[in-house]
C-alpha cells in the first residue's frame, strides 16, 4: 500500500467515525424524537457486539476450524473474567495469554 | 477549570486502559508488515480503538474503501448516541468544537457522562486532549515493544476477539437484550452458510433491515435522553 492508501484509509475511517460523533449535536431533535432511531440506538449496539465477536472468532471460516477450541476456551475466559470483575484490560490480556499459551503449546498446555 | 493534578486523576483510569490497548494495536500493526509510521498517525486521525485494530486486518488483506467506509459505520455506530448526554460540555470555538467531538471514544464518553465531575467545557477538551495523548503513547511503546518479541510468536491478535468479547459482555449485562443477541448470533450464521466472502457486511445490513422493520409496541419506549 502506498501512503496515499493510508491516508485514504486513514481519512474514510476517521470521517465516518467523527460523523458519527458529530450527528447528535447537530441532529438533537432527530434521534431524540424518531422512534425506529431509539430502537435501532437500543437494540443494534448488543446485536452488532456479538456478531463482531462472531466475526473475531472467525465463524465465518467453518470450513477451516483450525483452531476453534483455542478460541472458544480463550473467548470463555474473557467472559467469565469480564462478568466476574469487571476491568476490562483484565480480561483482555489474561484472555490473550491464554490464547497465546493455547496455541504456541506452551508449556503445561 | 480542575487543575493539572486533578485531571491526570481524572484520566487514570481511561490512561491505564489506553497505554496498554494502544500497545497492542501497533504491536500487530508492525506484524501485520503494515507500513510502521501509519500506525501513530492513524490513532491521531482516526482515533477509534476497536474499528483501528479491525482495520490491520482489514488493511493487510487490501480492503476496499467502501467495504471499509461500512465497516466504520457499522463498528462505530453507537457513538451517534453520545453526543446527547454531552451538550453541555461543548466548547465554543470552532477547532475546540470540533476536536471535543472528534474524540469522543467510548471511554472519554463514559467519564465525562458519568463520573459528573467535568462540569466545564475547558475541562472536557483537556480530558479528550490527555485520552488521546494515552492512545497515541501506547501505540508508538507497542511499535517499539514488536521488534522485541520472539519471531513466529502466534496469537496476539486474539486481543481483537478479547475486546469485543468484552464489548459484548458489557452491552448484554447493561440491556439485557436477549433476542438482539440471538439476532447477532443469527445473522452470523445466516451470513457464514451463505455470503461468506461478504460476511461483515452482509450480517450487519441484515441486523440493521431486521431491528428497523421489527414490530415492537411505542409505549415501552422511555423517552429519549437529552
Amino acid at each position: 500500500m502506498s501512503d496515499f492508501d493510508y491516508l485514504q484509509a486513514s481519512l474514510i475511517m476517521g470521517g465516518v467515525t467523527f460523523a458519527l460523533r458529530a450527528f447528535p449535536f447537530v441532529a438533537r431533535g432527530f434521534i431524540a424524537h424518531h422512534h425506529r432511531i431509539q430502537v435501532l440506538g437500543r437494540r443494534l449496539p448488543v446485536a452488532m457486539m456479538v456478531l463482531l465477536t462472531l466475526y473475531a472468532v472467525g465463524v465465518h471460516h467453518w470450513g477451516s476450524p483450525a483452531d476453534g477450541r483455542d478460541q472458544l476456551i480463550a473467548v470463555a475466559v474473557v467472559a467469565v473474567l469480564q462478568l466476574w470483575r469487571r476491568q476490562a484490560l483484565t480480561s483482555i490480556l489474561a484472555g490473550t495469554l491464554v490464547y497465546m499459551a493455547l496455541v504456541n503449546g506452551w508449556p503445561g498446555l | 477549570m480542575t487543575s493539572k493534578r486533578g485531571l491526570v486523576s481524572l484520566t487514570l483510569p481511561v490512561m491505564m486502559g489506553y497505554l496498554p490497548l494502544g500497545a497492542v494495536f501497533g504491536v500487530l500493526w508492525v506484524d501485520a508488515g503494515l507500513t510502521w509510521y501509519w500506525a501513530p498517525l492513524m490513532s491521531v486521525l482516526v482515533y477509534a480503538g476497536a474499528m483501528q485494530y479491525l482495520a490491520v486486518g482489514l488493511l493487510a488483506a487490501g480492503i476496499g474503501w467502501i467495504d471499509l467506509a461500512v465497516a466504520s459505520l457499522l463498528v462505530n455506530f453507537r457513538h451517534l448516541f453520545y453526543g446527547l448526554s454531552l451538550y453541555h460540555l461543548l466548547p465554543k470555538g470552532v477547532i475546540g468544537r470540533n476536536y471535543f467531538i472528534f474524540g469522543i471514544t467510548d471511554e472519554t464518553y463514559s467519564l465525562l457522562s458519568a463520573s459528573g465531575r467535568v462540569k466545564d467545557p475547558e475541562t472536557a477538551l483537556w480530558v479528550v486532549l490527555l485520552n488521546q495523548s494515552y492512545w497515541v503513547l501506547g501505540t508508538l511503546t507497542g511499535m517499539a515493544l514488536a521488534r522485541g518479541l520472539p519471531p513466529g510468536l502466534q496469537g496476539l491478535d486474539f486481543a481483537l476477539t478479547a475486546l469485543f468479547t468484552v464489548l459484548a459482555v458489557e452491552q448484554i449485562r447493561a440491556k439485557k437484550d436477549w433476542g438482539a443477541v440471538a439476532l447477532g448470533v443469527a445473522a452470523a450464521a445466516v451470513a457464514g452458510i451463505w455470503v461468506s466472502d461478504y460476511f461483515l457486511l452482509a450480517a450487519s445490513v441484515m441486523l440493521v433491515l431486521v431491528l428497523l422493520a421489527w414490530p415492537e409496541r411505542k409505549q415501552k419506549e422511555k423517552p429519549a435522553h437529552v
